[in-house]
């Protein structure tokens, strides 16, 4: 059984923004909800670099394990997913995760956030797969339909890559063959064979 | 402009132009000595393209003030350019007046597409105006949106992603005007045009440029102009529209208004 995960290849990742808009549209993710986003590290600065993150559907979910209600659940592939009609919005899933991936639709009193939503790695929820309560709650389904996650199939420079681990670390790792050391060393030095130093656009090192 | 040395035209006799420089030219002329050793060694069998020590590239143009890619034979006669060949000639607002005076500008043109276009009598007036004006401002383009934005900025999910117009200023520039960052600040420009947007703090910019995106429209001087929308026709995001603030300049080659080459100040809100 093929084991789902994410890669972010930091050196390829341009900053487009094309993931968070492919999630955003192929959910109709609502305003102020951000299931995937961009980091920049260094912005305008030599090193310079871009990371799209969003749920990693970690292995040992911290989300998974502090929920009070016990609403989340993994799939035969390893993705996290919840069930929105058992959330009670309390946030512990908030608190817990590293990645910031559980987002709140509302910022009411009393600490009202709403039913938590995160990236389902395109694959929905409890309800059956690919009907319209599916859809209203979770978005697509895109796994059921035998296809890849939207923000992966739209990297235009293909830095984010989803899907079985084995696959995607194989191709990550022949990325980074092909590169000769890793990302810390490749850009104008690499290229222009200063013996492996960084150089910074234009300065010789 | 090109200056070809009496050397070459002496050196090299041709009525078709000058090859480009590479290690056996630079040997003819007696340059290849001007290279130091390591530069040498990297350039031998090269030519000013495939020299990674820049050598030949330094030679040529700092100490012979030549074009290293030589200036080859013109294919064709272009009528209806103003300069036979690619001359650079500073933009009608510029912050360096020694430039201006060498590099000028073409004279006016009294009849241009049938209407009188100022070059000349722009940049004479203009000399000396980054003396209050002595930011470079440039515009340009944002991956979230396009053109003018109206369509762009109406579609949700790019909206969230870039929700107010701002100017990219350099970290020093921002320091000596007591600027920080994502605070509002106002563009003021050679026109009295000012706009008001948040100040982006950055290095992204040289010292002495700024940059401000032109896919915005919907403010006037600071006030958003919602209530003149009809209901429900106003973009999601609604900003202040960099060209309401650039300036005059026409070119003539690309037919394209300089409005990505003009001066500004700014200072907090």
């Amino acid at each position: 059984m093929a084991r789902m995960k994410f890669i972010c290849d930091a050196e390829r990742c341009i900053e487009c923004n094309g993931c968070v808009t492919a999630c955003k549209n192929e959910h109709e993710v609502p305003w102020g909800v951000n299931r995937r986003r961009l980091v920049t590290v260094n912005d305008g600065k030599p090193g310079e670099r871009s990371i799209s993150v969003a749920c990693m559907h970690c292995t040992d979910a911290p989300c998974m394990a502090v929920c009070p209600t016990d609403c989340f659940y993994k799939t035969d592939e390893g993705v996290v997913l919840h069930d929105k009609d058992l959330c009670i919005g309390c946030g512990y899933c908030f608190y817990a995760c590293p990645f910031g991936a559980p987002q709140f639709p509302q910022a009411g009193a009393f600490g009202l956030r709403g039913k938590m939503d995160k990236c389902t790695f395109c694959a929905g929820g409890p309800e059956v797969n690919n009907s319209e309560a599916e859809f209203k709650k979770y978005g697509r389904n895109r796994l059921a339909e035998g296809k890849l996650p939207a923000c992966a199939e739209m990297c235009s420079t293909k830095a984010l890559l989803a899907g079985d681990g084995e696959i995607i670390a194989s191709i990550y790792r022949q990325r980074a063959q092909t590169r000769k050391k890793g990302e810390e060393v490749w850009g104008w030095a690499m290229a222009y064979k200063m013996d492996g130093k960084i150089a910074p656009l234009g300065v010789k090192s | 402009m090109v200056q070809v040395p009496a050397l070459i035209s002496r050196r090299i006799s041709s009525t078709t132009g000058y090859p480009e420089f590479d290690h056996v030219l630079m040997k003819k002329l007696g340059w290849w000595s001007e290279l130091t050793e390591a530069e040498q060694k990297a350039a031998e069998g090269k030519n000013w393209k495939t020299d990674l020590s820049g050598g030949i590239q330094r030679v040529v143009l700092k100490v012979h003030g030549c074009h290293p890619f030589g200036n080859a034979k013109a294919r064709a006669v272009v009528w209806n350019f103003p300069d036979g060949i690619p001359q650079h000639r500073e933009p009608l607002y510029s912050p360096r007046p020694d430039l201006v005076a060498k590099y000028p500008t073409h004279a006016d043109k009294m009849a241009f597409w049938r209407l009188p276009t100022l070059y000349k009598t722009v940049q004479e007036k203009n000399k000396d105006i980054s003396k209050e004006y002595p930011l470079v401002l440039t515009s340009g383009r944002l991956v979230e949106y396009e053109g003018g934005g109206e369509e762009t900025r109406s579609n949700p999910w790019l909206a969230e992603l870039q929700q107010e117009n701002f100017v990219e200023i350099n970290t020093k520039d921002a320091e000596s005007r007591g600027i920080k960052n994502n605070q509002f600040v106002w563009v003021t420009t050679p026109t009295k045009a000012k706009i008001k947007v948040k100040a982006l703090v950055t290095e992204r910019v040289a010292s002495g440029t700024t940059f401000i995106p032109f896919h915005f429209s919907g403010w006037w001087q600071g006030k958003d102009l919602l209530d003149k929308y009809p209901e429900g026709s106003a973009p999601i995001v609604r900003g202040e529209a960099v060209n309401t603030a650039t300036t005059y300049g026409y070119d003539s080659v690309t037919m394209m208004q300089e409005t990505k080459t003009t001066l500004c100040q700014i200072a907090s809100a």
